[in-house]
């Protein structure tokens, strides 16, 4: 069991050394990217595996948490930090309201009902040009700047920079859902999941906790998006659109689900692999179709807890031969 | 000790069920019935298959919302109300199939048996307090206990849809009593069981009840029921044909013509 | 429960109707045509109607699958975008008729139907939340054949021609006779399918499935055969939807992803799983959307769709006619 610590300090000593170490600016921007979004597929999985649920529309989350953020910082000048609570609170009001709306009844239902609301979100930022400029995007947000009373000021503003911010948001992301999973909600839901009826039984009622988890789901997917914007400097449509729940959905198939290592064993890949591979844009999404349908029905379980299982398998054979 | 001695009145009634009726399409599958289960007691429901013995539990726990007719605990109206409140109040519930957390191992299906204890929530979790420490430490107590009680202590690691059938049967009992339930329903708990399963899970039964929960139970397995209840109710087509001791329902007309010759099943036990 | 409504539908009923009218009064003051002319109002219906129908065939076929399978087929829309493009490109490149190019174009996404089947929907159904792979898994493939059709076509059009020219002179109105032709052909296959669930073995056998596997099976009904075959049945349905839309709207690869929107609307407004329910929302939906296309503008007629879905969501959490 100590092995966990073991790795987890190690792999956290070469996310911070790596930077340092590939001197490659465009290494680290991935990077930053990966981190990022591996918060958005930690959000997504606490629907899909926690919840057991399907929900196409976590994108929506993302892009509210996004334009509400930069939309207070580039037009209304709120102090930075103020936008990442309003960014958060509004992503986490959306999602209660598309919950209560939706999670009483569950399924197909839900899936659609889910896609319609991020529709519906994209036409009105698509749409409402006076707030969002519409197509055209919102431009020169004001980076996340720290400034302490004492201390040099420090403007994020470049890859370098930001890596660590992203980094620390990750590591803050992970300790939130691993003691989410352990408290009283998380047991609830993982409970849901597994049998309803008998979680009736024991006292839990389905719909007050979907409703609660689904909403902290949001809350997080908007951290994600405000984090997104304040690096990218830049915000449109797109960001609520269907490429993004596709995004979250591939990360989280493929890297693992119900585990905090799978999703961002997931981003990683999605990010890396098509460098890796050097392919064109529309080639890489067939090759991420082809990976999501290989995956799902293979190892639906995905790349993250499968690699577990194995290396248990191995060291319970492995013990076995010393005997 | 686990089984804590209830202080409640005696011959309080538990649950009564009055005129309750409920129609599928075009099925009336209970008319009418009444039945006043009173504290301390086993009681048994007994009746052919499709007589809607499964329909009444699952309207007394909630389950289903009866067209006519009320269900009241200890005195309290629970008609309509949803299942996880109604199990706040006190009543557990073993399922005939599916009861349990497959994925889970023993010991974690115990723990979220506990749940309704539970009052830390997330803050708790997040700075990792020590009444959230000290309050999942007692679950994790009270799950092993809850283990040793039904025999499982040794498959506490395994996980339960790896276990053989009885012992699952076992694990479904200790899962309902983990809420500390005063009325538990238990579903055709010995199907499927030989001999010796059977009579260990009757020994189970009778402890519980000795601790002062009160048990309804639905069984085919006559020995059981003729064994170890107080009263037994018959029900038939959604009606509820006869209701006394086992004495009374065994020399009873009307429960004989309906199950075509108990008498030949009492011979042969 | 509608009474509790009835009166709050009415008032938001004759406040619609107030600002509509306050619109129309703009409208005929600035010169422009009078919109409260019958004849326009009559030619609204027709087009609403006609498009209705390919809306109703293109849900009917995921209508189907819900039923019979309890699957959500993500690929059903891109299903239909290859017909149409197939049948467009067979009589703009190759010059075929247009008989022979629908039937070959119908033939070929039957059969890709049944291999989809083969591949990502048949071996998932017994995994423990078959719902969700099973979306995964036709989202996945809708990626691939959508962004494979954008290799193979470009991201353009594939222009297409009437096969009916001229116009019915019908009460001072000039209808395209293309238009009757194709709802008319569009009305007979609902009327076919319908005669054939109702009245052939094979179709009661369908229905019996959808209403209850179990028996079904325990019956002697080979449901795996039922499969193949409702799958079948949907992608022709889906190929006709395309044939029916292909000479009226622009024909590109990605006209998929927009029908497979309005389909989810007509199904869970309608019913999952539900056929009168899908009839009748389809032809609803195409109503709904030709008046707001006309009277509000074109740019809303697509989140016209969804915002009344939520709506009558809000409602009616079961849609319309819930099973």
């Amino acid at each position: 069991m100590r092995y966990k610590y073991v790795i987890f300090v190690l792999l956290l000593a070469l996310a911070v050394v790596a930077p340092v170490v590939v001197d490659n600016e465009y290494f680290t921007h991935v990077l930053v990217l990966t981190y990022i979004f591996a918060i958005f597929a930690l959000s997504y999985d606490l629907v899909i595996g926690g919840m057991g649920q399907i929900s196409l529309g976590q994108q929506a989350f993302l892009g509210v948490g996004a334009y509400v953020s930069a939309i207070l910082s580039s037009k209304l000048g709120v102090p930075v930090w103020l936008c990442l609570f309003a960014a958060v609170f509004a992503a986490g009001a959306v999602g209660l309201f598309i919950g209560c709306v939706s999670l009483r009844i569950r399924g197909a239902y839900l899936a659609i009902v889910t896609l319609g609301f991020a529709m519906i979100l994209w036409m009105i930022a698509m749409g409402w040009r006076a707030v969002t400029n519409g197509q055209m995007g919102i431009r020169e947000i004001p980076p996340l700047v720290i400034g302490l009373p004492f201390l040099p000021r420090i403007e994020f503003d470049s890859p370098g920079k930001y890596y660590y911010l992203a980094l620390v948001f990750l590591l803050f992301t992970i300790y939130f859902i691993s003691r989410l999973m352990k408290s009283r909600l998380g047991m609830a839901i993982t409970a849901l999941r597994e049998n309803e009826d008998r979680s009736a039984i024991l006292g839990i009622g389905a719909f007050v906790h979907f409703l609660s988890a689904f909403t902290i789901s949001a809350a997080l997917a908007g951290f994600a998006g405000f984090a997104y914007v304040h690096y990218i400097a830049f915000v449109d449509p797109k960001i609520l659109s269907q490429y993004y729940m596709i995004t979250g959905l591939i990360m989280v198939i493929v890297g693992g689900t119900t585990t905090i290592g799978g999703p961002i064993v997931g981003a990683l890949i999605f990010f890396f692999l098509p460098e890796w591979l050097r392919i064109a844009q529309e080639a890489r999404l067939i090759l991420f179709g082809a990976m999501l349908l290989i995956f799902n029905t293979l190892m639906p379980q995905g790349i993250y807890p499968a690699s577990l299982a194995l290396r248990r398998f191995v060291l319970e054979r492995g013990w076995r031969r010393q005997q | 000790m686990y089984m804590v001695e209830k202080a409640l009145r005696e011959d309080e009634s538990m649950l009564e069920l009055k005129g309750v009726t409920i129609d599928f399409g075009g099925l009336r599958a209970l008319d009418g019935v009444d039945l006043n289960i009173c504290q301390g007691e086993i009681f048994g429901i007994i009746g052919p298959n499709g007589s809607g013995k499964s329909t009444l539990f699952n309207i007394a726990t909630g389950f289903l919302v009866p067209r006519s007719g009320q269900v009241a605990y200890r005195g309290r109206s629970i008609t309509g109300w949803k299942p996880h409140r109604i199990a706040a109040l006190g009543i557990g519930r073993v399922f005939q199939s599916n009861s349990l957390f497959p994925n889970f191992s023993v010991k974690e299906n115990l723990i979220r048996s506990g749940f309704m204890r539970l009052t830390t929530g997330f803050l708790g979790s997040f700075f990792n307090t020590r009444r959230f420490r000290s309050e999942n430490r007692e679950l994790e107590e009270k799950a092993v206990e809850l283990s040793r009680f039904v025999g499982l202590e040794e498959r506490v690691d395994t996980l339960a849809k790896n276990l053989p059938y009885g012992e699952q049967r076992r694990l479904e009992i200790a899962i309902a009593l983990g809420p500390d339930p005063d009325l538990l329903f238990l579903d055709e708990p010995v199907t499927g069981m030989n001999p010796t399963e059977t009579a260990s899970v009757m020994e189970l039964i009778r402890s519980i009840q000795k601790g002062g929960r009160t048990i309804v139970i639905v069984e085919h397995n006559m020995r059981v029921i003729m064994g170890i209840c107080s009263r037994i109710a018959v029900i038939s087509f959604g009606t509820k044909i006869a209701e006394g001791n086992p004495e009374e329902i065994a020399h009873n007309d009307k429960v004989i013509s309906v199950y075509l010759g108990t008498r030949k099943i009492d011979a042969a036990y | 429960m509608s009474h509790a409504y009835g009166g709050s539908i009415q008032r938001l009923f004759s406040a619609t109707l107030r600002v509509r009218n306050r619109w129309q009064h703009e409208i005929v003051r600035k010169g422009k045509v009078d919109s409260m002319d019958l004849g326009i109002l009559i030619y609204q219906v027709f087009y609403g109607l006609t498009t209705g129908i390919a809306y109703v065939v293109f849900a009917l076929g995921l209508t189907l699958m819900l039923g019979v399978m309890g699957i959500l087929n993500v690929a059903h829309g891109e299903i239909y975008m290859i017909s149409a493009m197939l049948y467009c490109s067979l009589i703009y490149y190759l010059g075929l008729n247009y008989f022979l190019s629908a039937i070959l174009a119908i033939a070929f996404v039957c059969a890709l139907g049944i291999v989809c089947s083969k591949i990502a929907v048949e071996p998932l159904l017994k995994s423990q939340n078959p719902l969700l792979a099973i979306i995964l898994s036709t989202l996945a493939i809708s990626m691939m054949l959508m962004n494979g059709s954008v290799l193979l076509w470009g991201a353009t059009t594939v222009p297409a021609q009437l096969p009916l020219q001229g116009e019915l002179h019908v009460g001072g109105l000039l209808i395209p006779k293309a238009r009757v032709g194709l709802s008319g052909f569009g009305a007979a296959a609902v009327c076919l399918l319908y005669l054939f669930l109702e009245k052939t073995v094979m179709g009661k056998v369908v229905r019996a499935t959808s209403q209850n596997r179990l028996a079904a099976s325990l019956m002697g009904i080979n449901l795996r055969r039922v499969y193949t075959f409702s799958f079948a049945i949907a992608s022709v349905l889906a190929g006709l939807a395309g044939i029916l839309i292909a000479p009226i709207w622009v024909s590109n690869p990605f006209m998929g992803q927009s029908m497979i929107l309005k389909g989810f609307i007509v199904v869970i407004v309608g019913g999952l799983g539900n056929i009168r329910g899908a009839i009748l929302i389809g032809l609803l939906l195409g109503l709904a959307e030709a008046f707001t296309g006309h009277f509000v503008s074109v740019y809303y007629r697509e989140t016209m769709g969804y915002v009344l879905m939520i709506l009558i969501l809000i409602v009616k959490p079961k849609g319309l006619f819930a099973r």
